[in-house]
């Protein structure tokens, strides 16, 4: 399942509250007889007599090229913080199955499994569709699902048939217990699926054209 | 990317204020590096904000403008501060709680809705409204008849049968409002 991160977001909104909140005080500083209590800060405080052009004539020698640094600086954050916008999932790697002397047996496709694994939650009653996916490494796997189940079925039972038939296939295709098994469910109206179809492959092939 | 997947139940993101965040950022910097890239290569302002620079220059810090711009800045810096400290409602709610590792969820809008649907059935109730919002299930009910005391009742059983199926892990509580119609 793809998602966005949320404490990379909240670290960054904390940051650029906090810049406003700063430039703001220093700016309200101007009005108020701050550089006067505090002679040791009447560098870096703003004068209320002072013009923005005298500020910038003051500190012409570095102000012009740091804030030519800051400015794209601004550009390339926004620009990280919008691409970090796009939902990610996470990795996954083929599975390495080895024996007891940690001897590389062979290696599975995680999209092998998660096929087999879709198969057998669609299988279960009330189930109209599913994913799945599944991560970490052979000995220590995790499965994250999301499965569509219709209202009218028995959600809660479906759910947890769901979930056991992941865990318990999952154990005896890698020989080990995964070490999560997460199950969206979404309950959708309408008990039949969309679509049926009733020849199978064989039988069509044996219609003479 | 991390190799284990977020949880099921995490708190909302903050998607948007982070994508207009972005977008005001990505803005205003491109901007800054257009006038202050033509300053350092061509020694000055570019014409088409030339005017404007110089009327900036000109302003003093404790002109009223000043204040006001700095007002703007407090609040935009305070409502990006609540937008990331406060936690806001997790989109799904975790339920059906057992012995095998990991978490099943169910988003909140299923829930109102699962609960909706039941409530729906229900003799005498006309129309139903269902959110989930913190602790609550709240469900506002619609009946042309008279006895909505016992439409009230017969509403929350059915909404507590539907919470009850689910088993959230944590504790949802339905409440019921029953308006009368005509």
């Amino acid at each position: 399942m793809r998602t966005i991160s949320g404490p990379r977001n909240r670290v960054v909104l904390v940051q650029l509250g906090l810049l406003l909140l700063l430039g703001a005080a220093w700016l309200i500083s101007a009005s108020t007889p701050l550089a006067e209590q505090w002679p040791w800060a009447q560098d870096v405080l703003p004068h209320a007599t002072s013009t923005l052009g005298h500020l910038a004539t003051v500190h012409q020698a570095w102000l012009l090229p740091v804030g030519a640094v800051l400015a794209v600086l601004a550009a390339l954050l926004g620009i990280a913080l919008l691409i970090s916008q796009v939902p990610s999932a996470p990795s996954t790697r083929a599975l390495r199955v080895t024996d007891e002397q940690d001897h590389l047996l062979g290696t599975v496709q995680p999209e092998v499994i998660e096929r087999a694994l879709v198969d057998v939650a669609e299988e279960t009653a009330g189930v109209q569709s599913a994913t799945v996916r599944i991560g970490g490494a052979a000995s220590a796997p995790w499965v994250q699902a999301e499965v569509a189940v219709s209202e009218e079925a028995e959600a809660g039972w479906a759910a947890e048939a769901v979930r056991r038939r992941l865990a318990e296939d999952l154990a005896t295709v890698l020989g080990t217990s995964p070490q999560r098994v997460d199950l969206l469910v979404r309950l959708r109206s309408g008990g039949a699926p969309s679509s049926a179809r009733l020849d199978s492959p064989a039988r069509e092939a044996s219609v003479p054209a | 990317m991390s190799s284990m997947p977020d949880s099921l139940t995490r708190r909302p993101p903050r998607t948007v204020p982070a994508l207009v965040t972005g977008i005001v950022l990505l803005a205003l910097g491109g901007l800054a590096v257009w006038i202050l890239g033509v300053r350092l290569i061509e020694g000055t302002w570019p014409e088409q904000v030339r005017s404007g620079i110089e009327t900036l220059a000109g302003v003093r810090m404790d002109a009223v403008g000043v204040l006001v711009t700095a007002g703007v800045m407090a609040l935009l810096g305070l409502i990006l501060l609540l937008a990331a400290i406060v936690p806001g409602d997790p989109t799904n709610r975790r339920v059906l709680e057992d012995e095998i590792p990991g978490e099943t969820a169910v988003s909140t809008r299923d829930i109102a809705r699962r609960a909706r649907t039941r409530i729906e059935r229900v003799d005498g109730v006309q129309s139903v409204a269902a959110r989930v919002k913190g602790k609550t299930l709240d469900v506002q009910v619609s009946t042309p008849i008279d006895d909505a005391e016992g439409v009230r009742h017969r509403s929350l059983a059915a909404a507590d049968l539907a919470l009850a199926e689910l088993r959230p892990t944590k504790t949802l509580r339905a409440r019921v409002r029953v308006r009368r119609t005509r």
